[in-house]
């Protein structure tokens, strides 16, 4: 057997690989959510009092948004009890002391979650040169490479480092693309984010390796609100990775997290993530609700901004990775590949809203539904009044496996510019069955022939990925795909 | 001689609609079998039915392949057992990549035969020899399946997918249609080079000329489903000369 | 200083709802329903922005107007040139007998008046059953205050020689709500086709909401022609539900010219196998007009077969919406669905927002759908202007063909110059 059939073999049976917790102390707050935890949440952070401040204000706003159940956000296609905001823990982190000066500090059961997660933090790995910040429950507990980046000036730490050490770049940027106003679940993670990762790249700087961060849900009856900053300035690049996932439990995990970019001028950002959280099991039972807000913003001209995703986790995903295309000649890419499966629901795309002349924006999203999940695509084009020679290309692809799932898609395209060229595709089909029959004329198997021709369907997104993360992100397809056909 | 193929009075339909009356027909290793005939008269419907296409009906008949029911067996089965069919219209697989595509196949055929799987580095050289072997443009392979290839390039990957999986019954269904001369020529070179004593080889085609260089041991004539003449490679020429009107003129009744 | 209470405007729809009914009387067959339908108004009131389906139509000021109900006056009716039909007139929603062309129909066709119409039964069982009021606020409306009407009723294995043209002719001085309301029943492989179309007499504004439900039974065939030329003062609300039995055939073809506001909806529910659902549309609009085409195909049976395909003209400060949405229900395997929506914006105030949505449950489908919105075509304008055409009427000769892909689909060849003639006009 070949080692990726061996890994295959091994994560068929388990299911959910990731599906273990670890035993580790940690400081959790009591469940519920009002003033006083806000307050104490700021307290164990040693926030400024403009970050207090600023948590209290997202939480006065948060809480008329929550006072009406009816209010609630509801307009995406998917379906969820309504959740008990006081039934959740707004603060976990592991172990006693919060912060971690280095990794001999760690509490080794950690270490060894991190590498029951294949992160590269041991010194073999770290020759693989990877960037990492590690955030579990709430806290971010190591970052590597640290010093190499330093001498770059490229600042690549935890949110609460940033906000202890780089508070004015901190408050410049943060809540300037995503405001504490803008959703429901934005104004929560305002009040109550706990941690989270900064990056900040010098003007002209290329980011010499990929910076990468791995979240993790750890705690029962714990939510995760971290925050991402990312600031590009004019003609600087990186790439950034993004893991995620969780333990199996019965019950329902929120995630809430906000990730803001800011690309200045000629700057580049790549943004990578590959999601992975606990999905409940067959029944529906357990989960976690990924409710995340993800904008950049083009600010400069000629900055790109690419967001490339493989959804394949979480009982609720509701995601829509974005971008504001200020600035002339900008660019904004999403690439997509969102799988379901079992009873999860995913409703996701993304926003394009061009403002910028010359700005061009191409959507690429492939849906695979099974079994008795849903699977949509929510996209919004906006081309403004002033956006001159807008251009845009959406392709929508969705494929079913089986006769008992839903694949949807639901572009919205507002064009107020008549310069503007906006052309939007979506087909859905199965696996044709003429390929099938191609396959199997080779002498390949019925599940084998599926899992090639799925695995083709998303080849264009796949390619978009880090090298490293792309074969990451095959295994976790053959996965999830082996344990769906068939 | 070794009897690789025996099919008695084969019958299928599609739709309820019959297209095969009653074939028979038997293929011994080594030997090259040409089926010839007007178009619907039932040829491609016959090599779909042998590769186990599930869309026919089968009405009645039945087929032997190396003494085994070859309609009880499933599609990707036939193919592990060493039927191979060159498709008349390859199929585009979109993202598939060619290499992972014959890693698949390959190691597939080999694992139900006993055999170690081929590893890459061994994969790649057995896809070299062979790509060579039928002028096949080496960046096909870099490519997605069949994906945006010519016409002709479908062809040659076919073949160069025949050569790959070294079949027992290896069945063209007009592989000549849509090359041109030249095509044609290193086309069926290839299938030449391919000729063992223990292969067997059923060639459809519309038109003689591709008989002038895949010179086969028998030739067989099909109208309205049936095998209604056979004989040696003189009769392709024959209905060269007067058509196939001919032949439907001169049938017993 | 006396206070002014805050009436919703709903409640004014309401109290005129009594002021009619006792004008009217509250017995008859579709009392009941009428009844029914008020009664979900008064509790869903009109879609505001928030509503999902209106996200992109403001209907608020044309509904916050005062309107009377008018009685119809003398008229006279234009009809259109070169249409050889039977004619069926409404004048402010009564049928008038005195303007309408029935004499020859074949027999087992039927047009009359809903009120008083022969077959009770028929009138029962398909009045109100396609048109859901429950979720349509201005179809409970329509049906609340549902008084007269058309019916046409084409029996089994019954093919109509010509088309049924319906005309409603709108006459009034003061600003008027017309309610239309039409049935058209085509039993077991009978075939019809109807041209609709309005006419306004006088300068003042007009609100008509009109309901139109189709039963194409078993084999049976219906082409509906929709043809609309509004006034800045006109604002249209239509309804068009169809309801498609096994291995019929349903087309329409909507035409829109301008209006204040115009909202049609169409809904298609394919209820049995082998259906075939064409729906085509070209909207054209200049100055403030703003027109919303919201169309739903429900495929609820396997093998089916629908496709959509329409296209816009925006010119000045014109509005246009796009609002597709398929359904293809669990189990309903083997439907191809195709949506098409082509849009051209004219000047750099016009706008577009289409969305053409999929909801999809089954896997053997082939379902897709396509939007581009976009200027003309720059190459195409190069080289007919390098064959020495002027550029106006380049620019003219293109957008025409644009709108002529979908002219030529409808059946009826007398409607093609008319529409022809219509897109000249707004080019000009």
């Amino acid at each position: 057997m070949n080692t990726d059939t061996q890994y295959l073999h091994q994560v068929a049976e388990s299911d959910y690989e990731h599906g273990w917790s670890t035993e580790i102390d940690s400081d959790t707050i009591p469940k519920g959510l009002s003033e006083e935890v806000i307050r104490l949440i700021s307290a164990k952070k040693h926030d400024p009092d403009w970050m207090l401040e600023s948590r209290l204000r997202a939480f006065r706003h948060w809480e008329k948004l929550a006072s009406d159940t009816d209010k609630y956000p509801r307009w995406a296609h998917i379906q969820y009890p309504n959740i008990d905001f006081q039934d959740i823990s707004y603060y976990s982190a592991p172990g006693n002391k919060p912060r971690y000066d280095s990794l001999d500090e760690v509490d080794p059961e950690l270490i060894k979650t991190f590498e029951a997660l294949g992160i590269p933090l041991e010194e073999q790995k770290v020759l693989a040169g990877v960037a990492v910040d590690a955030v579990i429950d709430s806290v971010s507990v190591a970052t590597t490479f640290k010093e190499e980046l330093a001498k770059h000036g490229i600042i690549f730490c935890s949110f609460t480092e940033a906000i202890e050490n780089h508070g004015d770049l901190v408050r410049k940027y943060m809540g300037s693309v995503v405001p504490y106003t803008d959703n429901f679940y934005a104004a929560l993670n305002a009040a109550v984010f706990s941690d989270g990762s900064f990056c900040y790249i010098p003007a002209g700087v290329r980011c010499p390796m990929e910076l990468s961060t791995y979240f993790r849900i750890n705690e029962a009856g714990t939510g995760q609100f971290e925050r991402t900053l990312i600031v590009a300035e004019e003609g600087s690049y990186v790439s950034y990775l993004e893991g995620c996932t969780a333990p199996r439990r019965d019950e329902n995990q929120l995630h809430a997290a906000v990730v803001e970019i800011i690309a200045h001028k000629d700057a580049e950002v790549k943004y990578s993530t590959i999601q992975n959280w606990y999905p409940g099991n067959a029944e529906g039972k357990g989960g976690v609700y990924n409710f995340v807000t993800k904008r950049g913003i083009c600010e400069g001209a000629g900055s790109k901004i690419s967001w490339t995703q493989l959804e394949t986790g979480s009982a609720i995903t509701w995601k829509y990775p974005s971008v504001i295309l200020k600035g002339d000649h900008s660019v904004g890419e999403f690439y997509s590949v969102a799988f379901t499966k079992g009873r999860q629901q995913a409703d996701t795309g993304t926003k394009m809203l061009h403002l910028g002349r010359n700005t061009s924006s191409t959507i690429i999203s492939k849906g695979i539904s099974a079994d008795r999940s849903n699977n949509s695509y929510r996209g919004l084009v906006r081309i403004n009044k002033g956006a001159e020679n807008a251009r845009n290309f959406t392709q929508c692809d969705s494929m079913l496996l089986g006769d008992r799932c839903g694949a949807h898609t639901f572009p919205y395209l507002e064009i107020q510019n008549p310069t503007a060229q906006v052309e939007h595709e979506a087909t859905t089909s199965k696996v044709g069955e003429d390929q099938m029959f191609y396959c199997q004329q080779r002498g390949i198997s019925e599940q084998d022939a599926i899992k090639l021709l799925v695995s083709g369907f998303c080849q264009e997104i796949l390619t978009q990925l880090p090298m490293e993360f792309a074969v990451e992100a095959r295994k976790l397809l053959a996965i999830e795909l082996e344990g769906s056909v068939g | 001689m070794k009897s690789i193929l025996n099919i008695q009075g084969l019958k299928a339909s599609v739709e309820g609609m019959p297209i095969l009356n009653g074939v028979n027909l038997s293929i011994n290793a080594g030997e090259v079998h040409a089926i010839m005939g007007p178009n619907g008269s039932g040829k491609s419907t016959l090599a779909s039915v042998l590769a186990g296409n599930e869309d026919y009906e089968i009405d009645g008949g039945t087929v032997d392949y190396l003494g085994t029911d070859l309609l009880d067996m499933d599609v990707d089965e036939r193919a592990r057992e060493g039927v191979f069919l060159a498709f008349q219209y390859p199929v585009e697989l979109p993202g598939v990549s060619t290499m992972n595509f014959l890693k698949q196949a390959v190691n597939s055929v080999r694992e139900h035969q006993g055999l170690e799987p081929l590893k890459a580095a061994a994969l790649l050289r057995l896809a070299r020899e062979k790509a060579a072997l039928i002028e096949l443009d080496a960046r096909l392979k870099q490519r997605s399946v069949n994906q945006g290839f010519s016409g002709g390039e479908k062809k040659r990957n076919e073949i160069f997918q025949l050569a790959m999986l070294e079949p027992t019954l290896a069945i063209l269904d007009e592989t000549d249609s849509g090359l041109d001369i030249d095509a044609l020529r290193s086309v069926s070179n290839g299938v030449n080079q391919l000729r063992t004593p223990d292969r067997g080889f059923l060639v459809i085609t519309h038109y003689q000329r591709l008989l002038d260089y895949l010179v086969p041991d028998f030739v067989h004539v099909m109208v309205n489903g049936k095998l209604v003449r056979s004989g040696g490679r003189e009769l392709a020429l024959e209905l060269e000369e007067h058509g196939y009107d001919w032949i439907q003129d001169h049938l017993p009744e | 200083m006396p206070i002014v209470m805050d009436h919703r405007v709903e409640d004014r729809f309401l109290a005129a709802y009594e002021r009619y009914q006792s004008m009217n009387g509250t017995s008859g067959p579709l009392s009941d329903l009428s009844q029914k339908a008020i009664e979900r108004f008064a509790e869903v009131g009109f879609p505001t922005r928030k509503n999902e389906s209106w996200k992109y139509t403001n209907i608020t000021p044309v509904i916050n107007r005062t309107y009377q109900i008018a009685d119809p006056e003398t008229t006279t009716v234009d009809g259109i040139e070169g249409l050889d039909a039977y004619r069926a007139v409404f004048v402010n929603g009564l049928f008038a007998p005195e303007h309408s062309i029935l004499d020859g129909l074949p027999s087992g066709a039927v047009v009359e008046s809903l009120h008083g119409a022969s077959e009770d039964d028929l009138i029962q069982t398909h009045v109100g059953t396609y048109a859901d009021y429950h979720q349509e606020p201005f179809t409970a409306l329509n049906t609340a205050f549902l008084k007269d009407g058309v019916v046409i009723r084409v029996s089994s294995g019954v093919k109509l020689d010509r088309p049924v043209h319906i005309i409603h002719v709108i006459t009034a001085d003061q600003p008027i709500l017309v309610q239309p309301r039409t049935l058209i029943h085509a039993g077991e492989g009978a075939s019809i086709q109807v041209v609709y179309s309005t006419e306004l007499k006088g300068s003042t504004s007009a609100l008509i909401n009109a309901v139109t439900e189709i039963h194409v039974s078993k084999e049976a065939q219906v082409e509906f022609s929709d043809l609309q030329i509004g006034t800045p003062t006109t604002s249209r609300v239509t309804n068009l539900s169809v309801y498609q039995q096994n291995q019929s055939k349903f087309q329409s073809d909507v035409f829109t010219f301008g209006g204040e506001i115009t909202r049609n909806n169409l809904s298609i529910h394919a209820d049995a196998e082998h259906c075939e659902s064409l729906l085509h549309g070209l909207f054209m609009a200049r100055e403030k007009s703003h027109i919303d085409n919201s169309t739903f195909v429900d495929h609820a049976k396997p093998n089916c077969m629908s496709s959509e395909y329409y296209k816009g003209i925006l010119d000045e400060d014109a509005v246009g919406v796009f609002h597709g949405q398929v359904l293809v229900r669990e189990d309903a395997q083997l439907i191809n669905a195709y949506q098409t929506n082509r849009s051209i914006l004219l000047t750099d105030t016009a706008r577009m927002f289409s969305k053409p949505a999929l909801e999809i449950y089954a896997d053997d489908v082939k379902c897709s759908h396509g939007a581009t919105t976009g200027q003309l075509d720059k190459e195409g304008l190069f080289y007919l202007r390098s064959r020495g055409i002027h550029e106006k009427d380049a620019r003219r000769l293109m957008l025409t063909s644009f709108a002529g892909d979908i002219i030529e689909k409808s059946p009826i060849q007398a409607l093609h110059e008319v529409i022809y003639g219509h897109v000249d006009r707004m080019l000009s």
